[in-house]
């Protein structure tokens, strides 16, 4: 075991507060709902709450583990998500929610296969762009590998389907991408060749187009597909400055659908107005840059890509997740990292954040 | 060392970051511009979306009769709506509610289907019902308490009181009139609710309080009510008639204290009946009046001194031409003084007496009878009748004018009109509200007797009342009316009907009627009874005197108005032993009436009202001691004892509810 001094105490600290400060939203989101669904109001409380125990042991096993690890893995760890992704495809492996096969059933548990598919994707390109080095500069050895193991996620996960994990994978391997020295045109290209598939994508889908449509004017239908951002709005407005007040918000008592989990920041906005909204979005960035601080500081490039990509993936998660709750983004499916409900996303955030703890114990020197 | 790719790395590394800062701050600003800038809009779209205004619908207030007994109470019921989005399994749901709602399963299915938010299922659940259907526990299944107006003695004054809707508005007669005094003010509860529409926590506010209706305690008297309502049933029935009216007022100050209509509908289920059922016929319907309108004419004529009521008149054998039309009578008369005119209701005789009197005349007292005119009774939907202006008066017209026809009234009208003979001469408005008051018992408004108009002097009034008290003697048109214990005056009414069809005088359809005031020689009821469309018989004096003589009957002695004849008023009591006027009518009838003895033996006081009991302790000289109020319940000593000493004499008064 190595020596763990020099971690990213505020890191943890961001992380640990953004985690418990999430218990308390779920419950207030969705205690009467529960009790109503489940005739128990701690339903979801209690489950966070386990999640969160189990995630941040996971996390500390993760700051614990040296991160030279995943390298060696990160094929392997590839694939294993990779099958993940095919098996819940699978008619009886997965279990479909609203439409979409997103989730594996084990007891007690659904996982969420697109989460761990995130951080499995990002070492591996973390793993690849250091073996590479000079060579992501080529198209054919430093871009289109990379776009072929992309398209193949993004395609299983258009199977499912999960756009709001697609569009991050995407938004994460670019952001990667530019930083390891790909060249912009290339990036600029897979752009303009991705528009027409996106465009495709979001019109063959009836669902998806209602979607864009409620977004660019919710007030067309406002009782059908504007209906979400709508009771966003309304209840992240009437929370002004201050807020209603812990648990005194109105919203979701069934007016604002999905309360507790993608929309938990309009709760959040309503209950404890402005304030609570820019001390949260504050700690994301503060988190942020701390992240971006330890890619900076990591001993080597595995380490500085790592820590780079999982910044971005939390970062890019978070404040898309504002943008479509505050309406400047279309509604896509996306978790509030550490905030909203679900076991999957909360484990995985953790474990990541684990991970970025133990490379910030390495840095090579003081910036 | 760091290289020129590393260096070039951290500056995009270094980008990406600031990118972030930008996304930041876009977000803040964002939250800014939801929050604070338009604050104020979403806060307003909050509080509507949230906010439910309850209103809280008092208790509509009671409708009494004058006696107290409740005509018309509200009672809070169970209502039951189904919210079908919220309902898990439509079908299931619809299986177990079908057999406790009495509706097949289709149809509760059909109720529940297309998703609407809110449908009622059953309005006014027996509390059985509700509490059955609360036993199932379906989600999406709601009750609210709503008021149902209930009228406990079903038929009984239903045409009077009127009804109410499902909503408690009145629709009908007491019940419409003084909606606005029943219903009392409507109050309003803001409460915060779930977008299921429940009712979050304690919190409501109370914005206004609502305030319970005004009871509403009304002239009629509901047995008198019963008695004309089955005594006009019986009459209508018997003769095998269309329908029929019956009113009964005190003449001396204009209270109705019985207005029935047959056929009649109950109203708890009013929206049973056709429309033309609910209609208060006896205050919305005039017809022709006939032979009863002499009695204005030769009231008038004595009035005017163009008569005296020795005078006769040639009644020229029954037929009599005017202005190219012949009149008739039913029977040939010669020559007829006055009273027997209207005995034997000649029409040639009035034609007479008309034409003597002069159009201006006979429609300037008309009027003055209220003729043509509403009575302004307090109930809705009154007629005026029909009097055309006396400019229009061609020909023959004064002459069958004043016989009852080309004419019309209400019932209401004549039973008005009559009332002023009976009165002495005073035209009274009639009214079936006497008293407004609050929920604890505080009067609120009272009304009293309104004086319209003197019509006649009291000593043509008394003229016209011994007149009409030879009507019902032997051989008089309306001998049917008499009663054996009280002196009746009255006026029996034949009339035809105009054809709809034809515009002329049908042959066939007929109105009868009989008015007139009972006891004759102090009267206290004034009785108008109408049969539409008779078969068996067309005369007012074969069909409708009967159920007059009927409803006059019962009525006194349910009032125990003292049997006609000075002295035997103080000495002859009707034995009473319960409040039910129909027991005391038999009782009657049974031959109870006991003749008490006069001097030192005490008398049988039971029954007698403490003006009645004074007046024959008076006589005897004797002092009594009276308590409590209302009839004689109590007396020491006990009837037919001997009265030894003065002191011990007590008669104990009790009202009778």
């Amino acid at each position: 075991m190595k020596k763990l001094e020099g971690y990213d105490f505020i890191i943890l600290m961001m992380v640990v507060t953004l985690t418990c400060f999430g218990i308390v939203m779920v419950y207030s989101a969705s205690s009467i709902m529960a009790a109503k669904r489940f005739h128990d109001s701690f339903y979801f409380l209690k489950r966070q709450g386990l999640f969160a125990l189990v995630g941040i042991g996971v996390m500390i096993a993760a700051m614990l583990t040296d991160y030279h690890f995943w390298r060696k893995y990160a094929v392997p760890i590839l694939l294993f998500s990779l099958a993940g992704l095919v098996l819940v495809l699978i008619p009886g492996l997965g279990s479909k929610i609203g439409g979409a096969s997103r989730w594996i059933k084990l007891p007690g548990f659904s996982l969420q296969t697109s989460e761990p598919a995130k951080i499995a994707f990002i070492m591996y390109l973390a793993y690849s762009l250091d073996k590479k080095q000079e060579k992501v500069q080529f198209f054919s050895t430093g871009f289109l590998p990379y776009m072929l193991v992309l398209a193949l996620l993004l395609g299983l996960l258009l199977l499912q389907p999960d756009l709001g994990a697609s569009i991050t994978l995407a938004g994460v391997a670019m952001v990667m991408l530019f930083v390891a020295g790909t060249r912009p045109r290339y990036l600029l290209s897979m752009v303009l060749v991705a528009m027409p598939v996106l465009t495709y994508l979001v019109l063959h889908a009836d669902y998806r187009r209602r979607r864009i449509l409620a977004f660019l004017n919710p007030w067309e239908d406002p009782t059908n597909t504007g209906f979400q951002i709508i009771q966003s709005w309304i209840g992240f407005g009437a929370g002004g400055i201050f807020g209603q007040g812990l648990g005194e918000g109105k919203q979701k008592l069934f007016y604002l659908p999905e309360a507790h989990t993608d929309f938990i920041f309009s709760v959040v906005g309503e209950e404890l107005g402005l304030i609570g909204v820019l001390v949260i979005a504050a700690m994301f960035l503060l988190l942020v840059m701390r992240g971006i601080r330890v890619a900076l500081l990591a001993e080597d490039d595995f380490g500085r890509f790592l820590a780079f990509g999982i910044t971005i993936l939390l970062g890019f998660e978070a404040f898309v997740n504002m943008g479509v709750v505050t309406g400047l983004l279309p509604t896509k499916g996306l978790a509030l990292p550490f905030i909203s409900y679900g076991g999957s996303s909360l484990l995985i955030s953790l474990f990541a954040v684990g991970v970025l703890l133990n490379i910030s114990t390495r840095t090579r020197r003081a910036l | 060392m760091r290289g020129g790719k590393e260096k070039w790395a951290d500056i995009r590394i270094r980008l990406v970051g600031a990118l972030f800062v930008a996304i930041f701050a876009v977000t803040a600003a964002r939250a800014i511009y939801l929050q604070v800038i338009k604050n104020q809009d979403w806060t307003k779209m909050a509080e509507r979306q949230h906010q439910r205004v309850v209103a809280l619908t008092p208790a509509r207030g009671t409708i009494f009769d004058a006696n107290g007994a409740a005509l018309a109470v509200s009672v809070e019921m169970d209502s039951c709506f189904a919210e079908p989005r919220k309902i898990e399994h439509l079908g299931a749901a619809a299986a177990r509610l079908a057999p406790l709602l009495g509706m097949s399963k289709e149809t509760v299915a059909k109720k529940l289907a297309g998703n609407k938010n809110f449908v009622w299922l059953q309005r006014q659940l027996t509390p059985d019902l509700a509490g059955r259907i609360k036993g199932l526990e379906i989600e999406g299944i709601g009750f609210v308490k709503e008021t149902r107006r209930f009228y406990p003695n079903s038929e009984v004054a239903a045409h009077v009181i009127g009804f109410t809707g499902l909503d408690p508005a009145g629709l009908e007669g007491i019940e419409f009139k003084y909606d606005s005094t029943l219903l009392g003010n409507t109050g309003f509860l803001v409460t915060e609710r779930d977008a299921l529409g429940r009712d979050v926590a304690l919190k409501g506010m109370l914005v206004k309080k609502s305030s319970k209706g005004y009871n509403v305690k009304l002239t009629l008297d509901k047995n008198i009510q019963y008695i004309a309502e089955k005594e006009l049933a019986k009459a209508v029935v018997a003769c095998g008639g269309k329908g029929g009216s019956a009113l009964v007022m005190e003449p001396q100050t204009g209270k109705v204290l019985a207005l029935a209509n047959y056929p009649d509908f109950n109203p708890n289920a009013s929206y049973r009946y056709p429309p033309l059922l609910l209609r208060n016929r006896a205050i919305s319907d005039s017809f022709e009046p006939g032979s009863t309108f002499k009695v204005f004419l030769v009231a008038a004529a004595l009035e005017e001194k163009v008569i005296r009521p020795n005078d006769s008149f040639n009644c020229e054998n029954g037929s009599y031409s005017i202005g190219g039309k012949t009149i008739h009578d039913t029977h040939n008369y010669g020559r007829l003084a006055v009273p027997e005119i209207l005995k034997y209701s000649s029409n040639i005789g009035a034609a007479k007496i008309g034409i003597r009197l002069g159009k201006e005349k006979l429609y300037a007292y008309l009027k003055e009878f209220g003729i043509g005119e509403k009575t302004g009774v307090d109930l809705p939907g009154e007629a005026s009748g029909y009097l055309r202006d006396r400019s229009q008066w061609f020909g023959v017209d004064l002459a069958t004018i004043s016989f009852g026809q080309g004419v019309t009234a209400t019932p209401l009208q004549m039973a008005t009109a009559f009332s002023a003979v009976a009165n002495g001469g005073v035209l009274m408005k009639p009214y079936l509200v006497s008293r407004i008051t609050d929920d604890s018992d505080t009067v609120i408004q009272q009304f009293e007797p309104f004086r319209q108009r003197r019509v006649i002097s009291p000593e043509t009034a008394r003229i016209m009342t011994k007149m009409l008290q030879g009507v019902t003697d032997e051989g008089g048109t309306g001998v049917n009316a008499a009663l054996a214990s009280y002196k009746v005056a009255g006026k029996t009414g034949t009339s035809q009907k105009v054809d709809a069809v034809t515009k002329s005088y049908s042959l066939d359809k007929r109105v009868a009627s009989f008015v007139g005031f009972v006891p004759a020689d102090n009267p206290r009821l004034t009785i108008m009874v109408v049969v539409d469309e008779p078969k068996s018989s067309p005369y007012g004096g074969v069909v409708a005197a009967p159920a007059f003589s009927a409803i006059a009957i019962q009525s006194l002695c349910y009032l125990k108005v003292a049997p006609s004849g000075a002295d035997q008023l103080t000495t002859r009591v009707v034995e009473a032993k319960g409040p039910a006027p129909i027991r005391a009518f038999a009782a009657l009838a049974e031959g109870a009436i006991v003749e008490a003895a006069a001097g030192s033996v005490m008398p049988n006081f039971t029954g007698l009202s403490m003006r009645q009991v004074l007046r024959n302790m008076e006589k005897q000289g004797l002092n009594v001691r009276l308590t409590g109020s209302g009839r004689a319940v109590a007396q020491n000593p006990r009837a037919g004892e001997r009265i030894r000493t003065t002191d011990q004499v007590w008669v104990r008064f009790a009202s009778n509810n």
